[in-house]
């Protein structure tokens, strides 16, 4: 958002005045006006955010160094050009710029850099200083590993890219910014290797990125929701990462990497529903357990879904499916339940619900105690209070484990929606139900894309890469037989094995 | 508006995508029924009339397919303008249109009644036609990539169960209830061979679906090799059923491949009733049948009329395909109805039509 236009004045005063008006009431912009040399002296203004940048460094590379090089020199007429000797000899840092536009002074200023100001020049000299309070690199928590690197993303743009760069040392991985919010203008990093990555879907994401019209950016999620296909969709269509070293694998893959400034988690994109059920380790390890992992995904995947559907329809339309055993314990079991089966998977699906949102929001040290509580009290009291079966315990709990064993959060969270599709068709119309409820949602996914790729790929359209990508689907193949890069690389390299 | 369509080809289906969409849809709901009518005609020797039906299908998927493959990613709406002037072609589509719209309500009806008599025993049957419609028409509604992706997940869903009980099943025939072999007189053959035809009331897809390839040059090759599958799979169920059910059992049930499903049992299966649940994955292939009605009805229609979206043409056909399915005829009735269908228009878009355009395309050819 332009606040300022115009170029910077040749007069000090006049630019410190239009700065001054602007920054009425910040009282963390610091700014100072001193005098350089000893005969003559050139009047400079420096000026920055508090705590935005380095301050120690600004000290040093820029005051300190123009206080010595004044107390040595002594302007006279024999210096032609005072502001070329500055930016030359008198600051101590090879990343500064020179600025004449205001309003790009004004977006510099608020990302933490330094501007300082010449008098007698109608430009400015940007030095780059920018030093936020951060974290650190910290463990990743929501994707965590047994085997693998430990590093997650933090908040600063550019300790993200660089955690990619250091393990892609690949001149052609690019990193193009871009600011998105009108107000927030916040730093959006692209990151993409550039002859792996597909021109139409890089440059897809660039226009949607560019169409994005909104006062602030404060997350990723923000950025997901505007560059996603279809907003209808209760499955995500962007991939969410905390890992550097799961955003480096997309990318080797052709994959383009969002990283956006006070955000943790960097968005992958295009991604296929295969993706989301892959985790980063599932290539550090040997390829027998890892097939077995993944079938085991794909099963809690279905589980997720599918298992309190299917039992409705079972239990209340065909019994007879059920060995005839564990119908009559059923039977009796659910015998005190004053409610029908589909309002009691309601109620302990609530109940388990509830313990989850309260279990994000709790304190980790609570957290045990919730499990307790939750788990052992309320399930046990409620199947003594006869409000639910002991059946329907276990089915809500084993959907609900069954959630954990995705390793994306996005996805899960579209699991628990298709879920209560499936449920209520069950509930109403047996297995015909439940077939139209499994249907529904794979119509729905089979007309999804993400930048163009079927969201179903490789389990269908797999032709379109010789079924190259079906060995890294369902199960993963030995490395070694991984020859070929994912469809989403550019045709032009497909091979990443020799 | 973001393009979404940048990678794969919009509404185009590979030949793969075009052969599982043929194997899925080919059948209705007749595929239950199909080893009755092969009794009907040839006792034990009903497995033959499946064979002897698979050859002459053969030939005529080609016809069909080969015809198509004449005019390319063409509409059939355009080419039928082209060569045999708009009025006519208005008068085949209509009754191509008709013909699917119609057996798809006949099928739909069929369905209904099978679901209520085996699985939803109290259930209005008209919900259980809005289920099936209103799923079937989401599928149409989202175009023929989306509906040929469903068809690669379905396929895999219907066919691994299917595999395993099919497995279980051979295991457990009885191939003396095929003795003695050759014994039915060649006209019964034939006769039963000519009523066979209704199982198959999806080949006309074909006329509909070859726009959308993306190599409609090699379709020909691909209907035949889905031809050629599906007529083993026929084979190979008329066989397992009589086999199974004997000829005198398999002729007096009414739909004997869901006896034989429910008679089907797993060593060391989770579930009792293995029968329902292979059922529903039978549905599933239904559903597709209902789906490719109303995507090709919708299709076929919007491409005559040239108005309105393809959506809104889907829930007009799904509204139709239930009021017909709604007209109370009686079991007997609808197969009958399907008989005739089969043998009038049914024929004529197998062989009649393909010569037609053959005929004429190759005369305004040399003409020009």
């Amino acid at each position: 958002m332009s606040v300022v236009s115009g170029k910077v004045s040749k007069t000090l005063d006049e630019n410190i005045q239009i700065l001054d008006d602007l920054y009425t009431d910040c009282h963390d912009v610091v700014s100072r006006k001193f005098p350089v040399g000893q005969e003559r002296p050139v009047w400079v203004y420096l000026t920055y955010i508090d705590m935005m940048n380095d301050r120690f460094a600004i000290e040093i590379t820029v005051v300190a160094p123009l206080l010595r090089f004044g107390a040595r020199n002594s302007f006279k007429e024999n210096y032609k050009d005072v502001f070329d000797l500055f930016k030359d000899s008198g600051i101590d840092t090879a990343d500064f710029k020179e600025l004449d536009d205001f309003d790009e002074i004004i977006t510099m200023i608020n990302a933490g850099e330094s501007i300082l100001f010449v008098e007698g020049y109608s430009k400015a000299i940007m030095i780059a200083s920018r030093g936020f309070p951060n974290r650190g690199v910290n463990n990743a928590e929501a994707e965590v590993v047994v085997h693998g690197s430990r590093e997650a993303f933090n908040e600063v743009i550019r300790f993200n890219t660089a955690l990619i760069r250091r393990r892609i040392r690949d001149p052609n991985l690019k990193v193009k910014h871009s600011r998105v919010g009108r107000r927030s203008e916040t730093d959006v990093a692209l990151m993409y290797i550039k002859d792996l990555v597909r021109p139409e879907i890089l440059n897809e994401v660039e226009k949607r990125l560019t169409n994005i019209d909104i006062d602030g950016i404060l997350d990723s999620g923000y950025i997901e929701q505007f560059v996603e296909d279809s907003w209808l969709s209760p499955f995500p269509q962007v991939q969410m990462t905390e890992r550097p070293d799961t955003a480096a694998a997309a990318i080797l893959e052709g994959r383009v990497v969002i990283i956006v400034d006070n955000s943790p988690f960097s968005l992958i994109v295009p991604v296929t529903l295969n993706s989301f059920l892959q985790a980063a380790e599932d290539y550090y390890n040997r390829w027998h357990i890892v097939s077995i992992v993944r079938a085991i995904r794909y099963v809690a995947a279905f589980f997720a879904v599918a298992l309190p559907g299917f039992y409705l329809s079972a239990a209340v339309y065909h019994p007879s499916m059920i060995p005839l055993l564990l119908t009559l314990k059923m039977s009796v079991s659910r015998q005190p339940v004053p409610f029908p089966a589909v309002l009691e998977f309601f109620l302990m699906d609530a109940a388990f619900e509830l313990l989850r949102e309260a279990g994000i929001r709790m304190p980790r040290a609570a957290g045990g105690a919730l499990g307790v509580v939750g788990g052992l009290i309320i399930g046990q009291s409620a199947v003594q209070a006869g409000l639910v079966s002991p059946i329907v315990v276990i089915i809500v709990a084993l959907a609900g484990v069954s959630n954990f064993a995705i390793p994306n959060v996005s996805l899960i969270a579209g699991f628990r929606i298709a879920k209560y599709l499936v449920l209520l068709l069950s509930a109403a119309f047996g297995l015909l139900g439940f077939w139209a409820g499994i249907l529904i949602l794979l119509i729905h996914m089979a007309g999804l894309k993400s930048f163009g790729i079927p969201y179903l790929f490789p389990y269908t359209s797999a032709e379109l890469n010789d079924y190259s990508d079906t060995k890294d689907s369902f199960f993963r193949m030995p490395l070694f037989t991984l020859k070929k890069r994912p469809f989403y690389s550019n045709p032009n390299n497909l091979t990443r094995m020799k | 508006m973001l393009n979404n369509n940048m990678l794969s080809a919009n509404e185009r289906i590979t030949l793969r995508q075009f052969q599982i969409l043929f194997v899925l849809e080919a059948f209705g709901t007749g595929f239950v029924v199909m080893p009755r009518i092969a009794a009907e005609y040839a006792a034990q020797d009903g497995w033959l009339v499946a064979l002897l039906f698979v050859l002459p299908g053969l030939l005529f998927a080609a016809m069909v397919a080969g015809t198509a493959a004449l005019f390319g990613n063409e509409h059939f709406e355009a080419y039928t303008r082209r060569l045999l002037s708009a009025p006519v072609s208005a008068i085949v589509c209509f009754i191509l249109w008709a013909k699917i719209i119609f057996c798809a309500g006949l099928e739909l009806k069929l369905f209904g009644e099978i679901v209520r008599s085996l699985l939803l025993g109290h259930t209005p049957v008209i919900a259980i036609y809005i289920v099936v419609l209103g799923v079937a028409a989401f599928a149409a509604a989202k175009g023929i990539e989306a509906r040929a992706r469903l068809a690669e997940v379905l396929i895999v869903i219907i066919a691994i169960p299917m595999i395993i009980l099919g497995v279980v099943a051979l295991l457990n025939i009885d191939l003396t209830n095929l003795m003695p072999v050759f014994v039915t007189p060649p006209k019964n053959l034939a006769r039963g061979v000519i009523r066979l035809g209704f199982i198959f009331t999806g080949l006309e897809f074909m006329w509909l679906a070859f726009p959308y390839l993306n190599k409609p040059q090699n379709g020909r090759r691909a209907a035949v090799q889905a031809m050629a599958f599906a007529g083993v799979l026929m084979i190979l169920i008329t066989v397992v059923t009589l086999a199974k059910l004997g000829f005198y059992n398999t002729r007096n049930t009414e739909w004997p491949v869901l006896k034989l499903i429910d008679m089907l049992n797993v060593p060391g299966a989770l579930l009792a009733r293995q029968g329902a649940l292979i059922l529903s994955f039978w549905m599933l292939s239904v559903f597709a049948f209902a789906s490719a009605s109303l995507f090709y009805g919708a299709t076929l229609g919007k491409s005559k009329v040239k108005r309105g979206k393809h959506i809104w043409w889907v829930i007009a056909c799904a509204i139709i395909v239930c009021i017909v399915a709604m007209i109370p005829f009686s079991r007997v009735q609808i197969y009958w109805m399907l008989d005739r269908i089969f043998l009038t228009f049914g024929l004529g878009f197998w062989v009649g039509l393909p010569i037609i355009l053959i005929i004429v395309n190759k005369l305004r050819r040399s003409a020009k």
